[in-house]
């Protein structure tokens, strides 16, 4: 562990951990203040009193986010989004409705310093407000399931159709797989080696999340990984987050060992350059990217494997980072990967450790 | 009447019967009457229906299923709002003769509208959205079907744009890409009415699947291609008006065992995993250099029967690794330009 803090790796994560944790408050406040609105807006709408329906507006919002942030997606909720969706949407709607008949009928009052059923607060304005609430909370609820299914920011892109019309952009590449599928499925049956990939997927989900990358599709045992240029190369995130991962997986190689028997080893190709990216399908519907860049990151994939490197990064990527302290780049060479004339010089990137 | 159309039929009387039912459940809760709740849910119910199944997924809802996603949904969720005003307002008091107008809203009414058009705004996004995840999937999702992998029998297709890269340094990457985009979406109708379920999108390349009992049945995988095929025959000419050029596609089918799971944490997936995978993406890259179109492993057409208009050669051991590993192949026309007697 000590050798690592050359790499700088640990005290980003810290960064990365405190700066999460502020924004998750910062979340929290926002979108309390966004539902206190809401309330505003709805009780001026059918006329009853305003002031109820801001208050009831933050108090219904705050313990839902509150657990979605802090529960949910901290530390705590790891085991609960190993559960299948079922189980988490159905706990989560339960604690969301709980959240708004306590917002409406305990805490709002509480605070107004009323009775609970004031005069004008018979049980079908309640019945309409609760519905109100669930509506909303419902759609909110679902479009957060849904995210995890689509994509962190594909759903964003394709509400405002950024790429409803072909798009050029400079995109980072990250192609992730196992060395040895195969052979993991040969010796441990197809459907445990499955299970085992699934749970390396899941063990460095967040990793990749801290570094800024977006898991753009699963293939197999295989994972891509995009950033926009300028995000993966800023601080050379995109090396950090391919060394955080296989200290993540070097963290858990016990936990493999003894679950699987076997210790699962990665490989990584870093890639960048021009592509066009654009929606395509009708009835299924996806953001694809195309273009000579993700042709090139395949086949370094395949070089990484030839020349027996974990992670290999193309010339025309490093050069746009500074490295961080302590890890090296060794230069392997120049190999002809685009498919066009000129060669493409190749480096093997190590972290401190490794 | 066509199977299809007695299918939608009864998908829509089916819906309208669940919305009556909803509706007068709702009504007699919230202390209306269960008659007109019931009515007002049949027609929302079958109007909707209707206009879904008979609209927005045929060709006269092409334009709108073009339209850029968050345009949809609005257009759509207006129709839909629509419908559920001229129900309850309009077909339900006519029915029941009652007279509703003027409109006198009180609480009451206002509580049903908002139950009414939250429930149908609910519906509408999920629908649209769907089309972001894959058919199924998030159905698969819900009830953890695949939480824990389990092995499958299924028809993998992978279909890709025959010369895409030289295409695109000929007439430019991104006219290139809206030509694959265009082709990707008029495709996608014979695939999903052949029963394939499109998986997922790679750059030129689209990957259907099947399960193995559903695609074998009439040979409905290999119908798929040739349909695809005739639909390109049919818009050659408008193809060549947007784009300069036809595309020419390549296939490569193999079915067989494979696992499915789910991976991830914050992007979840369902992912394919096994041989039967990898063995057809290796016959659709050995397209390419034994120079057919369409590849199927001799595997699964030993399960197909194949009626007539196919033709097929068997071609033996096809190369499908570095490693030297084959697959018996057989190579099947779809249909390009080989002008049969039937060929019009």
């Amino acid at each position: 562990m000590h050798t690592l803090c050359r790499t700088g790796l640990p005290m980003g994560d810290r960064l990365l951990i405190k700066s999460r944790s502020t924004s998750a408050i910062v979340v929290c406040i926002a979108a309390s203040l966004a539902s206190g609105l809401l309330g505003l807006a709805y009780t001026a709408l059918i006329g009853t009193d305003k002031t109820f329906g801001a208050i009831a507006g933050v108090s219904i919002a705050f313990p839902i986010v509150a657990f979605e942030v802090f529960v949910v997606r901290g530390r705590v909720g790891e085991a609960l989004r190993r559960l299948p969706l079922w189980a988490i949407t159905l706990l989560s709607t339960i604690v969301w409705m709980l959240s708004i008949a306590a917002g409406i009928l305990v805490i709002t009052p509480a605070v107004l310093n009323m009775e609970v059923y004031p005069e004008w607060y018979d049980s079908s304005t309640f019945a309409q407000d609760a519905t109100f609430s669930l509506v909303v909370a419902l759609l909110i609820n679902f479009w957060v399931r849904i995210h995890s299914l689509v994509g962190g920011r594909v759903l964003f892109y394709f509400l405002i159709g950024r790429y409803h019309r072909p798009l050029r952009e400079q995109q980072v590449f990250m192609f992730v797989d196992f060395l040895d599928a195969r052979g993991l499925s040969n010796r441990l049956g197809d459907i445990r080696a499955q299970s085992l990939i699934s749970a390396v997927f899941f063990d460095i989900d967040a990793i990749i999340g801290e570094a800024g990358g977006e898991i753009h599709r699963y293939i197999g045992d295989e994972l891509v990984v995009t950033w926009p240029f300028q995000r993966a190369t800023k601080n050379a995130r995109c090396i950090e987050c391919a060394l955080g991962i296989a200290e993540v997986l070097r963290a858990n190689t016990a936990h493999y060992r003894d679950a699987y028997g076997e210790v699962p080893r990665l490989r990584i190709a870093l890639h960048g350059g021009p592509v066009v990216v654009s929606e395509i399908g009708d009835d299924r519907r996806e953001i694809v990217y195309f273009g000579d860049t993700i042709n090139t990151t395949a086949r370094l994939r395949g070089l990484a494997k030839k020349i027996q490197r974990g992670l290999v990064v193309s010339a025309a990527l490093l050069e746009h980072m500074r490295l961080p302290d302590g890890v090296r780049a060794e230069d392997m060479g120049a190999f002809e990967l685009s498919g066009k004339a000129q060669a493409t010089r190749v480096y093997a990137v190590h972290g401190a450790t490794s | 009447m066509s199977p299809r159309n007695t299918k939608k039929i009864s998908a829509c009387l089916g819906v309208a019967a669940a919305t009556a039912a909803l509706g007068a459940g709702y009504s007699s809760v919230a202390g209306g009457q269960p008659l007109f709740g019931a009515v007002a849910g049949f027609f929302i119910g079958l109007l909707l229906g209707a206009f879904e199944l008979y609209f927005v997924q045929t060709s006269a809802g092409v334009w709108l299923r073009r339209l850029p996603l968050a345009l949809f949904i609005v257009v759509a969720t207006l129709i839909w709002a629509l419908l559920i005003f001229v129900s309850i307002y309009v077909a339900t008091p006519y029915l029941l003769d009652i007279d509703v107008f003027p409109l006198e809203l009180d609480s009451r009414d206002a509580n049903a509208l908002v139950f009414a058009f939250g429930l149908a705004l609910l519906l509408t996004f999920f629908l649209r959205i769907q089309s972001l995840i894959g058919g199924r999937v998030l159905f698969n999702f819900l009830v953890g079907r695949y939480h824990k992998p389990s092995r499958e029998d299924r028809v993998f297709m992978f279909l890709d744009i025959a010369d895409s890269t030289s295409l695109s340094e000929q007439f430019g990457d991104r006219k290139i890409q809206a030509l694959i985009g265009r082709f990707f979406f008029d495709i996608a109708r014979p695939i999903a009415e052949h029963g394939g379920e499109t998986y997922r999108y790679i750059g030129d390349e689209v990957v259907v699947s099947w399960p193995m009992v559903k695609a074998i049945e009439d040979a409905r995988c290999v119908r798929c291609v040739l349909d695809v095929q005739k639909l390109l025959d049919r818009k050659s000419k408008e193809y060549r008006q947007l784009f300069g050029v036809v595309p020419r596609f390549r296939v490569g089918m193999h079915g067989g065992p494979v696992v499915i799971g789910e991976v991830g944490d914050s992007r979840r997936a369902i992912v394919y995993f096994g041989e039967t995978v990898s063995r057809a993406v290796a016959l659709q890259g050995a397209c390419k250099r034994v120079d057919r179109d369409f590849l199927v492993s001799a595997d699964l057409m030993d399960r197909l029967t194949l009626g007539e208009g196919f033709s097929s050669s068997f071609l033996g051991p096809v190369e499908l690794f570095p490693d030297g590993a084959t697959e018996d192949a057989y190579a099947l026309s779809h249909g390009a330009s080989d002008g049969g007697p039937l060929a019009d």
